[in-house]
């Protein structure tokens, strides 16, 4: 066996100790975290974005116009409509004229026996002021009003003041209106009413229409020593605030006047290009909602549909044919239908399709009305205090025709935050694509002050293709088309984009083949969309 | 106590955290070292070479880390400028298909051991930490590349694994030398559960679709935990046992072979639990928002990623539970073999396998071991261990009467070129021993003849 030699291990130990220092004082910096840069990181994030499957009724449901489908073609038919355009309610547009009698008197004074009292009684008509000249009241519903009574008397005694009218009752127990007033010399003599629990009746004469009566009864009071004299006594009578809760009569000719808009937004951003309808397939119609007790002559003028885009610009509707005024009576409740509405559905035979073919942005008409167009004060009216007429014009659209190069632009605020992070990125588009229809889409980025900087696609193929359509009369989508489209943003358009203020949408919507087409409820544009992100993200 | 208690858990959660991750190699050492009575913890068929032993006051202390991802190296690379960068990519590389990461803690308080005719009898009180974490490389070529790469590629997170573990360990072991060529060796373990955190269930997958990147999840996973709060730090119930045993067979006098297995239990926790399941087999596909939600409303994006939110919610929602569970003992196999070839120098060769959720992990070492006379022992091990050869280690031992005190590492490359080093560890420790042989012959199996007690 080998002999252990002392000193050269010994040595050897030295060695190992000195070369293990050297080497750890070698290392420090090796792990001197202050100067380590980290750089970086460049992850790539694919992820889907979009995942739909979408009808029409879905894409223009943030739109106002209404989608209807017939039950058994399950054909479209949008409907564009402004419901209820109201008239003013009666009591804004009829305001019964404040009142005031005067019924002055003289009393030939004669002194009564001791206990007994002197009374004095008379009567007298008074014509009511009616609103418009030769307008009838046969019945008035006070809804609110003041009768107000004032005595002036020079009487040195006690007195009694009664006054009866039978044309004034009241409405739960058509009671003939009785006042009653101590009339104290040297005091205000003054009474007053509220007549919302009255109604008034008119009597009618050829001297004194719209006549009410009053009987007054006047009782003094003897005293010691008094002597036969003549005393003035005068009473005003004063109706105020007076509004109607209903009205019966005739009342003469008041005139109407209100407009209205019917937007089609689904035109709105048309910039270019037609939308041309199947002749029959646009319907317009009116419909009147009266319950005025009394008849109207409505015209409507002007009815004009405008486009800013395609020619002749505006088309005046003509609801009845071709020279044929706008006019005619709505229907009105009878009596007996008092609280009742009574509608008028128009049917006309108008040139609505000829104004929709020039997709317009909308409709505006005027609605002028008289009542009483015949003048025929025998007819009987009655109103009530709400009293009213609404129209509805409901335009419908059945989506029967063909689209050309129709191009909807728009712009919008672009105010998306891209992280900064996001270095570039590669959009893909799956569409399987139900609807006879080819859209073309393009965006444009701009800068503050409108500069394009940057567009999103630049090959110049359509992101969706048309669906191929089978024959008439039905042109219905044999097979959905599917498209894949792919879209770079490279790291210098990404730059474009982020430093954009503003953003131009356009898109180019074409029937298949520039053909008629059919868009019927079921079809459905399947679309996906994802990206892969390209990120750089800084420590 | 309390305080020892505290500093374990501690460093439990420390290592965690820490990037450089470890493997206890310093056992492979001690199959060498049998001059120390440490040797023990790799196989309780060895006996210490001396009468008796004791450690107490300054206790052992075994600290090791270990990861077969990557060295400190490997996350760099060195510009012009001679500054360092971060390089993940490059990190990446070095993987492997899945990786370990793995970093132990022994401190031995009290050690006591004594022969008696041909039984050796030995206790020991240790406080121990295990964490052990298993990562597959596709986990970090997501976070760094992105899904776009693996589009179209399933992504199986179901090689991650997680096991931390700090436990006292109180332990009596028994060795006899059952006849002139073969000993063997029980010992017995009470476990006392400090803190585990465990990865108890894993199936998280991932898939880019692809045509239209349509992202799937499917996670189903309990993490078991249980670890000591302020108000409740010693968890008394939670216990647990487990064995070592081991044998040695000397055919020829220069030669051992020996085989052993070490941890072999488990710790089943009962106080202070949280279990966090996920919904079973919760599957989810993310194809993209809906265009309806942004024609129909005015916050059609917020309500599309709400609705995002929600399923993603419903699919990662966690419940909380409170269940006893066990966790196992990081179970290791050694199979050694030392031969002498002159009186002062030995060639020895150890094969380990560490059990971890159902893999095994291997490690190999090739050691030489040189006695400087009496006093001083050394010993060179050349290993491969968590998937790298580039590990040195180094062990001494210095005997100075009764006192001996000990060193080694597993990969002394670590101090001189740690940034290289994807293994670092050291163990050191001072015992008593009594009755320690006189004449020196490399202490392979000791054999306990009749006059062994005349020799001193």
């Amino acid at each position: 066996m080998k002999k252990y030699k002392k000193n050269s291990n010994i040595r050897v130990i030295v060695m190992l100790a000195l070369l293990i220092s050297f080497m750890a004082a070698c290392i420090k910096d090796q792990f001197d975290v202050e100067k380590i840069a980290i750089p970086a990181f460049k992850p790539s994030i694919a992820v889907p974005l979009i995942s739909s499957s979408l009808t029409l009724k879905d894409i223009l449901e943030k739109t106002s116009l209404n989608i209807i489908e017939d039950p058994d073609s399950k054909l479209i038919t949008m409907v564009y409509e402004t419901r209820g355009i109201f008239s003013q309610v009666a009591e804004d547009v009829m305001q019964p004229p404040d009142q005031h009698y005067t019924f002055p008197e003289v009393i030939n004074y004669i002194p009564p026996l001791p206990g007994e009292v002197f009374t004095y009684s008379y009567n007298a008509i008074r014509g009511y002021t009616t609103e418009i000249e030769g307008q009838r009241i046969d019945t008035l519903f006070f809804k609110a009003g003041i009768l107000t009574l004032q005595y002036t008397s020079d009487i040195d005694y006690d007195a009694v003041s009664t006054i009866t009218s039978p044309s004034l009752r009241e409405k739960t127990t058509d009671a003939p209106l009785v006042l009653i007033k101590d009339i104290i010399q040297g005091a205000n003599n003054e009474i007053q009413l509220e007549l919302k629990d009255y109604y008034m009746i008119f009597a009618h004469d050829q001297l004194e229409p719209n006549s009410v009566s009053f009987d007054f009864v006047l009782q003094i009071s003897g005293a010691p020593g008094a002597v036969p004299a003549n005393y003035q006594f005068d009473t005003d009578v004063f109706l105020t605030g007076v509004r109607f809760q209903k009205m019966i009569g005739y009342f003469g000719q008041y005139n109407y006047s209100l407009s209205d808009t019917l937007f089609f937004d689904v035109f709105e951003n048309l910039t270019e290009g037609y939308f041309q309808i199947d002749e029959g397939s646009v319907d317009l119609e009116i419909a009147i909602h009266n319950t005025y007790g009394m008849p109207i002559w409505l015209s409507f003028f002007p009815f004009t549909a405008s486009s800013d885009i395609n020619p002749p610009y505006n088309v005046d509707v003509n609801l009845f044919g071709p020279g044929i005024p706008n006019e005619f009576e709505i229907l009105a409740p009878t009596y007996a239908q008092l609280g009742q509405t009574a509608t008028t559905l128009l049917e006309t035979n108008s040139n609505i399709g000829e104004a929709i073919n020039m997709s317009p942005q909308y409709i505006y008409f005027g609605v002028s009305g008289i009542s009483n167009p015949g003048l025929d004060p025998n007819e009987l009216n009655f109103v009530l205090d709400t009293s009213s007429f609404s129209i509805d014009v409901i335009t419908k659209i059945e989506l029967f025709g063909l689209l050309e190069n129709f191009i909807l632009q728009d712009t919008l605020d672009f105010n998306v935050d891209i992280p900064d992070e996001v270095e570039s990125a590669e959009f893909k588009i799956k569409a399987l694509n139900g609807f006879p229809l080819e859209l073309d889409f393009q965006a444009y980025f701009m800068s503050a002050n409108y500069q394009v900087l940057d567009s999103l696609i630049t090959d110049q193929v359509p992101l969706l293709k048309a669906a191929p359509v089978g024959p008439e009369p039905e042109y219905r989508v044999t097979d959905p088309i599917e498209t894949t489209f792919v879209i770079p943003v490279p790291k210098e358009k990404m730059s474009s984009i982020a430093a954009s203020e503003f953003i131009i949408i356009k898109g180019v919507v074409s029937s298949t083949n520039n053909d008629n087409v059919k868009i019927y409820s079921d079809y459905t544009l399947d679309i996906r969309m994802s990206a892969i992100l390209n990120t750089n993200i800084a420590p | 106590m309390k305080t020892i208690k505290i500093a374990c858990v501690a460093l439990l959660f420390s290592m965690l955290f820490v990037p450089r991750l470890l493997v206890s190699q310093e056992s492979l050492l001690l199959h060498a070292m049998r001059e120390v009575p440490q040797a023990g913890w790799a196989n309780p068929a060895y006996i210490p070479p001396c009468k008796a032993h004791f450690s107490f006051l300054i206790p052992g202390l075994v600290v090791s880390a270990g990861h077969s991802g990557f060295a400190w190296d490997d996350l760099f690379t060195r510009r012009a400028d001679d500054s360092l960068s971060l390089d993940i990519s490059k990190a990446i590389s070095k993987m492997k298909a899945n990786n370990y990461l793995n970093s132990t803690f022994r401190l031995e308080a009290f050690s006591l051991g004594i022969k008696f005719g041909k039984n050796y009898l030995s206790l020991s009180s240790n406080v121990r930490t295990d964490v052990a974490f298993q990562y597959p490389k596709r986990l970090f070529e997501l976070l760094d590349q992105g899904n776009a790469p693996f589009i179209g590629q399933e992504m199986d997170f179901d090689k991650l694994h997680f096991n931390g573990t700090a436990w006292v360990e109180n332990s009596i072991c028994y060795t006899r030398q059952i006849s002139s060529k073969f000993n063997a060796g029980l010992r017995f373990k009470v476990l006392t559960g400090l803190a585990n955190v465990h990865l108890a269930e894993n199936q998280l997958d991932f898939y880019t679709d692809d045509d239209m990147y349509d992202l799937s999840f499917e996670s189903d996973f309990l993490v078991n935990t249980s670890y000591p709060t302020e108000a409740d730090y010693y968890m008394p119930q939670s216990r647990g046992y487990a064995i070592d045993f081991g044998i040695t067979w000397t055919p020829v006098e220069e030669l051992v072979v020996a085989a052993a297995v070490n941890d072999l239990g488990s710790i089943t926790w009962k106080e202070n639990l949280v279990n966090y399941k996920s919904n079973d087999n919760s599957v989810f596909t993310f194809s993209g928002l809906e265009l309806n939600d942004f024609f129909n409303s005015d916050d059609e994006i917020e309500s599309g990623f709400e609705a995002l939110a929600d399923s993603l919610e419903d699919i990662f929602s966690i419940q909380e539970l409170s269940n006893n569970y066990t966790s196992p003992l990081p179970t290791a196999y050694h199979l050694a073999a030392n031969y002498r070839f002159t009186d002062y120098d030995q060639l020895g060769a150890v094969f380990n396998v560490r059990q971890f959720e159902n893999q095994f992990i291997p490690s190999a070492s090739l050691m030489y071991h040189h006695n400087f006379g009496r006093v001083f022992a050394t010993t060179l091990a050349v290993s491969y261990h968590n998937q790298s050869f580039n590990n040195v280690g180094l062990g001494c031992s210095l005997n100075l009467g009764f006192l001996q005190i000990y060193a080694l590492s597993g990969n002394v490359l670590s101090v001189i070129i740690p940034e290289s080093a994807r293994n670092i560890g050291v163990q050191f420790g001072l015992n008593f021993l009594i009755g320690r042989l006189d004449k020196y012959k490399p202490p392979l199996t000791i054999i306990i003849e009749e006059d062994f007690w005349d020799e001193e």
